[in-house]
């Protein structure tokens, strides 16, 4: 069943779907990171965006040394290769440059409650953590973020978190069809429950298969078509991450961008060279060259096939 | 017999000691950077039947991997999993609890064994702006036994008391940990630095020194504390590495090198 045509370049779908202001959702966990995405966002100057995913990383230190966003909800933002400090985070929350930021610090159980809260369409859920951590109520500018409540079917306490429902969300997959069907293998982390709590669903996708591929492994589905607004083919859309079955992570380019990024001087230039001087991915890959690509391209291990036969 | 290394470094010595406390037959959560390697010598040590939780959501019984990897979330990993799930699905084995063990590394630690990945200096005008708790907030409350591995023995590392818990231990001390509500694991059992073990008194829950890695002194320790720290009348003293021992340490701290894990020379001054 097809209604409309859901396919647009980056470009289209960050002008359309994107408001100043929005919270936005941005999927991956160190598979299939949605920095193509990330990029688009701070070559159209996005402003005073507030953005959110588990372990920001230096995808949330672009945006914020990019003044895309002065406000992270997250439980982690640093480089993970190394692992070693993340500038523009440390420039901002320490110096105010380019812009104060806020960190709504969260735990890494907490905040994929508060996803499946928003996914669910509830209000909260309870955990049993955070009780006793100054995460649980610090900065206090970011309003409740954590209570206990007595059970209604127990004498017990529990602390509950509010559901987090971002305006729009990207995921970066590895297949996609026509539809939004968009099937991600590998590490998942917080991508399914973060981006189907989102209210409009941007899929980027290294390949666009026909619909019988994607019922040929349904389990594989993270979002379904019917939720999803746009689709956007972007092959190697999430460099430098991995993507399983696709390339490898650039180990050797996130370990150079915390050493080339750590003056503000420094920063613009990784920013000019690697995002504003380039209209789209395709010219991102231009720089980066094809004898790397090929150095990152994963070998095929080909695994799984059942029988589901009745 | 048993032969041990006679020449090896303070952060060998300390992740050795780490392995060491991984049991074989346990169900180890598995955290990012130091935890990570001494979870894989234990492995490849002495615990071949340890099963081990990420918190990106895969399980694993073995690590047949070409290469260590760089972080838990490593393409390595994935093919050799036997369970692939959502962040939620592992931290409800935890919730559940169903995880023994986690090793988990530390930024800042008091004397109750509370820690401070968030910020040094004042929350609103920091010195430095730390990363923030990701899984270890959840962790640290949430499995069965906790274990501190702190890369350095210092008192800006090991204060009397942290500006900001990020990661609770004990809390308060005594049975304010058990008052808030963690009735059902233990939380911090040990701290273990280059130089020695400390670990928790049962009644008061205050950090002392347990044992001392070969060659350290008591008075050393002491001085490198941020805070009066008691001594065991029996101190014990860790047994140094074993030829075993020290061949998988360094041959897990070369591969990580190659994988870009940032090791400082004297700790790889030994390795060829």
């Amino acid at each position: 069943m097809k209604m409309e045509d859901k396919s647009m370049s980056m470009a289209e779908a960050v002008k359309k779907f994107v408001k100043e202001g929005d919270l936005v959702f941005l999927a991956g966990f160190g598979n299939c990171m949605t920095y193509s995405a990330g990029h688009e966002l701070i070559r159209q100057k996005k402003r005073k965006l507030q953005v959110t995913k588990a372990a920001g990383g230096i995808l949330f230190d672009q945006l914020i040394g990019a003044n895309v966003t002065n406000h992270i909800i997250t439980s982690h933002c640093w480089n993970g290769v190394g692992p070693q400090p993340a500038w523009n985070y440390r420039r901002a929350t320490e110096k105010g440059v380019p812009a104060p930021l806020f960190y709504n610090e969260q735990s890494l159980f907490g905040l994929n409650m508060s996803y499946f809260a928003g996914y669910m369409n509830i209000p909260f859920m309870p955990i049993r953590s955070l009780i006793g951590t100054n995460i649980f109520n610090t900065p206090k500018e970011a309003g409740i973020k954590a209570a206990v409540m007595k059970s209604p079917f127990s004498e017990e306490e529990i602390c509950v978190v509010p559901a987090i429902k971002p305006d729009v969300g990207f995921i970066h997959v590895q297949r996609v069809d026509e539809e939004g069907n968009a099937q991600m293998w590998g590490i998942i982390g917080d991508s399914k429950f973060g981006i189907n709590a989102c209210k409009k669903i941007i899929v980027i996708a290294e390949e666009i298969v026909d619909r019988f591929v994607i019922s040929e492994s349904p389990e594989k589905t993270m979002v379904v078509g019917f939720r999803v607004d746009a689709i956007v083919h972007e092959p190697w859309g999430g460099h430098p991450g991995g993507v399983q079955g696709f390339y490898y992570t650039d180990l050797k380019y996130i370990d150079a961008y915390s050493k080339e990024t750590e003056t503000l001087e420094d920063w613009e230039k990784w920013l000019d060279k690697w995002v504003l001087g380039v209209s789209d991915r395709k010219e991102y890959l231009k720089i980066l060259g094809v004898e790397r690509m090929e150095q990152l391209r994963a070998r095929s291990l080909i695994k799984g096939a059942v029988n589901y036969g009745y | 017999m048993v032969e041990y290394c006679k020449e090896y470094s303070e952060f060998e010595m300390m992740l050795i000691v780490a392995a060491r406390e991984i049991k074989d037959g346990d169900v180890v959560f598995n955290a990012f950077q130091w935890p990570f390697l001494a979870v894989y010598m234990a492995f490849k040590l002495h615990a071949p039947n340890i099963s081990m939780v990420f918190e990106t959501g895969t399980c694993h019984d073995y690590m047949d991997v070409n290469k260590m990897p760089f972080s838990l979330v490593d393409p390595v990993i994935p093919p050799t999993a036997t369970f692939i799930g959502d962040s939620l699905d592992s931290l409800a084995f935890l919730q559940r609890g169903d995880i023994d063990i986690a090793l988990l590394a530390a930024s800042i630690l008091d004397k109750y064994g509370n820690c401070n990945t968030t910020v040094i200096g004042d929350y609103n005008k920091p010195i430095i702006r730390l990363p923030g708790g990701g899984g270890a907030t959840d962790i640290a409350v949430l499995a069965k036994r906790i274990v501190w591995l702190l890369d350095e023995h210092s008192k800006r590392r090991l204060v009397n008391k942290v500006d900001f818990i990020t990661d609770l231990g004990h809390f308060n001390g005594a049975d304010s940990r058990f008052k808030a509500g963690f009735t059902t694991t233990k939380g911090p059992d040990a701290i273990i630095t280059p130089l020695c073990t400390l670990r928790f008194d049962p009644d008061t829950k205050e950090a002392y020194l347990a044992a001392l890695h070969p060659g350290v002194k008591v008075e050393q320790v002491k001085q490198k504390t941020g805070w009066d720290l008691k001594v065991a009348d029996d101190v014990e003293q860790n047994a140094p590495p074993t030829l075993e021992e020290i061949e998988v340490c360094r041959r897990t701290m070369k591969d990580a090198m190659e994988q870009f894990y940032i090791l400082k020379p004297e700790w790889t001054k030994y390795i060829k």
